[in-house]
């Protein structure tokens, strides 16, 4: 049974465990590097229904993210990146986290298992975290923070303890450099958010930034680099939570001066591409006509609500409107490239 | 001559950018691959008089910006084999941009602010000017205080009642933030006028005092502190640069009643060489820092004029070098590090500088690795008081934990630096890290 329920008024949640085992499924089958060959995963979920974790039929246990779990899966993590500094180390987190300012706290299962500020044991001190993995060969290591970054009294109160540091920050450095990006799906002093059961709306939009949105073909084939991942989350991520209460949620992002490639695409990106009649009002009548320059053209139906959101490959596409009979006159199309992090499109309609 | 691209972005702002955002030049060859050509700093105006050029060969460009809100903007221009310019400017939307960090709170500048049109928003406005509005009843209370650096002690007088009371601040504490203002401070008259209902606070003619200048702003029992860079002397073209301070609604909600603050502080400096990009740095985007070294310099050393935007050039200049040197880049042309030095050394009212000579000492490698000096400087830094710059207040907190980290792995704690740690860390929550100067967010009760 989770020890997390209710402390310091945070509920157990139901959208972590669904979004680190979807993180930790595309990782297996999709994640592709342009470099790197072999991929290793360490997978800890706290669920309150199941330990396990299913991957082409076959159920693998998992260990609960504990703290005494967790601590040796990072050094594990750890011992791993520092074989070899051409390695790629990719931490991912969900779940709550506490976080003003520039300060950030990872709270693991049996957090709250104790009184008060003892309970900071239970947690990570992200921020040292991150400095201390500076001390590890592998030079890049990619975070990705899928959690709220909220203060309470336990951590402003606190007596200077924001959780374990598990690798102590030195000066003793590599003496290359690291690349260190670090996604947050929030920024300081808001929530993160996500259905229940479900993804969170952070992970979905990386997840999808990694098939498409994210990518660049500045090297010829298509490529998720650290800084492009970026725009693809936020084109994504905009794209989820607008019309809902999550709309103030944006993502944030430190430590892109130097890009790192991630992943590479098995064929062409798919880039979300928003469409709307000019004025908007027409979207819930008119039928949307969408075609690839020496393409077939495909059409969409009205929506009854806000716009198309569609998923395009790269390409040139005409884009427009036609209504049903009586006919009306002049109604153009209009031609607009695609092409990643995302495309808006406005259909004049006269 | 090669044919040539204009570049702009095309934003409804009060005054042109020169550097106001970056951008992505890139070119396709015949089947339609990208490859990246520039990326580089162009101006935001609405002014079409105001554009970057670049020569390029004929061919088929794809030009892009990514908005401090997030946004990005495209366009797919084709250069034709003549020598005109093709322009490539790029049209902000008028709801989308903020060009003073990448937080997402939208704030477009239009020239014609007015309280009905932007409902909820206020404004405090400095050359020396404090401009508010939609209206005086909704005014926060502020008070601008100075404090003398020629009899400031050894500790800065604002921080050391900061940290002392942030560092036993517990959930029922009642503090006065006015005690913030130490005695030997001097308060800044100031006044108001209405005008078109537009509230304007100005301090009063000869009001300014030298030292180090902070803005308290309270309302509703929430308060601020601000460190303002003010008076801030542009070293391109001279003159004094408006320094500004934003009030708005926190658009930010949050059921936690301890991060839930309604209303965040913002200062901005309209400078010419530090507006836009060099914000975008400031704020956390380092991958401006490429574009930014040759104007960082020149920032740097024109200390003695200003030197609190020598201390934002350092920083880039800090930063962009120790990326390049841990790649075995190396550069002849280092001169500025002793400009760093000076700067710690000739300004002890300021943190900035000497936190950033004390990373400078921190990363130096091999025979020039002189601890004790960065620790000397981080401890310096922390007794200097709040950082200008809210990269300082990271730098200082990384560089006590890394110092920190070393005593602990030798099991000889460091009590000096662990006591300047925790009193950091502490600030470091209650910044906005996405701003580029510092604005700590005192407590509600």
């Amino acid at each position: 049974m989770p020890q997390f329920a209710q402390a310091s008024g945070m509920g157990q949640l139901t959208s972590p465990p669904v979004s680190a085992r979807d993180f930790a499924t595309w990782f297996l089958s999709e994640f592709s590097h342009p470099t790197l060959s072999e991929k290793s995963l360490d997978l800890l979920i706290s669920d309150a229904s199941a330990s396990t974790f299913s991957y082409q039929g076959v159920s693998i246990p998992v260990e609960r993210a504990t703290m005494a779990n967790v601590e040796p899966a990072i050094l594990r993590w750890f011992d791993r990146g520092d074989l070899d500094e051409d390695s790629l180390l990719v931490f991912y987190f969900c779940g709550h986290g506490l976080g003003r300012g520039k300060g950030t706290t990872l709270l693991l299962e049996d957090f709250g298992s104790r009184p008060f500020t003892n309970s900071l044991k239970l947690a990570l001190d992200f921020d040292a975290l991150l400095l201390g993995m500076d001390q590890c060969k592998a030079r890049s290591q990619c975070f990705f923070v899928d959690a709220c970054r909220v203060g309470t009294a336990v951590t402003l109160f606190s007596n200077n303890f924001y959780g374990e540091q598990v690798v102590v920050p030195s000066t003793n450095t590599v003496n290359r450099s690291r690349s260190a990006p670090v996604y947050y799906s929030a920024v300081p002093g808001t929530q993160a958010y996500g259905d229940p059961n479900r993804p969170s709306f952070f992970t979905s939009a990386l997840i999808k930034a990694f098939k498409g949105a994210g990518a660049d073909d500045h090297s010829g084939a298509w490529r998720v680099d650290s800084d492009v991942l970026h725009r693809g989350i936020r084109a994504h991520l905009k794209r989820a939570v607008a019309n809902t209460s999550a709309q103030s949620q944006i993502i944030v992002t430190d430590g892109l001066a130097d890009p790192i490639p991630l992943h590479v695409l098995p064929g062409n990106p798919l880039v979300p591409v928003d469409v709307s009649c000019d004025p908007s009002s027409h979207n819930a009548v008119a039928s949307l006509n969408v075609k690839l320059v020496n393409g077939a053209p495909r059409q969409f139906p009205a929506v009854p609500k806000g716009e198309w959101q569609l998923e395009l490959e790269p390409g040139t596409y005409d884009f427009g409107v036609t209504f049903p009979p009586p006919p009306r006159p002049n109604l153009t199309s209009v031609t607009h490239p695609v092409r990643p992090p995302s495309k808006r499109v406005d259909v004049p309609v006269p | 001559m090669n044919p040539q691209i204009g570049l702009r972005i095309d934003a409804d702002v009060v005054e042109s950018i020169p550097s106001g955002a970056l951008v992505n030049v890139r070119a396709f060859d015949e089947r339609g691959r990208g490859q990246l050509l520039h990326t580089l700093p162009v101006p935001v105006s609405g002014q079409a008089a105001f554009q970057t050029t670049i020569s390029v060969v004929p061919g088929v460009y794809e030009i892009s910006a990514l908005l401090p809100s997030g946004s990005t903007l495209s366009r797919i221009v084709t250069v034709p084999s003549t020598s005109e310019i093709v322009d490539a400017t790029l049209k902000a939307p008028a709801t989308d941009y903020l060009w003073a960090g990448p937080e997402g709170t939208v704030l477009p500048q239009r020239p014609d602010l007015s309280a009905k049109a932007m409902p909820g928003w206020k404004w405090v406005w400095s050359l020396p000017v404090f401009r508010a509005f939609p209206s005086m009843a909704k005014v926060p209370a502020l008070q601008m205080f100075s404090v003398p650096t020629s009899e400031a002690p050894a500790t800065d007088p604002v921080w050391s009642w900061l940290s002392q009371h942030l560092a036993s601040l517990q959930p029922d504490t009642v503090l006065n933030p006015a005690h913030v203002i130490p005695p030997l401070a001097r308060t800044i008259e100031m006044r108001k006028r209405e005008k078109d209902g537009v509230v304007t606070i100005e301090p009063t003619e000869g009001a300014y005092r030298p030292g180090r200048n902070y803005l308290l702003t309270l309302r509703d029992r929430e308060s601020f502190l601000s460190v303002l860079p003010w008076p801030w002397q542009q070293i391109m073209n001279g003159g004094d640069a408006s320094v500004r301070v934003v009030i708005s609604e926190n658009e930010a909600k949050s059921p936690d009643e301890q991060a839930g603050a309604h209303w965040c502080v913002r200062t901005s400096v309209r400078d010419q060489l530090l507006a836009g990009v060099f914000e975008y740095f400031l704020s956390g985007e380092h991958s401006a820092a490429r574009s930014l070294v040759e104007p960082a310099r020149e920032m740097l050393y024109y200390k003695v004029q200003n030197p609190i935007s020598a201390a934002a050039g350092a920083y880039v200049l800090v930063s962009h070098w120790i990326n390049e040197s841990s790649k075995g880049i190396t550069s002849s042309n280092l001169d500025w590090m002793t400009w760093v030095g000076n700067l710690y050394h000739r300004f002890p009212w300021l943190p900035d500088g000497a936190i950033l000579h004390g990373w400078l000492t921190l990363r130096m490698r091999g025979r020039d690795r002189k601890l004790d000096e960065a620790r000397t400087a981080l401890l310096a830094a922390e007794r200097r008081g709040i950082p200008f710059f809210v990269p300082g207040v990271r730098r200082l907190v990384d560089g006590l934990m890394l110092l920190a980290g070393d005593a602990k792995r030798r099991k000889q704690p460091d009590p000096e630096v662990d006591a300047a740690l925790g009193r950091v860390r502490r600030l470091a929550w209650q910044v906005d890290p996405a701003q580029p100067f510092t604005t700590v967010r005192l407590w509600s009760d």
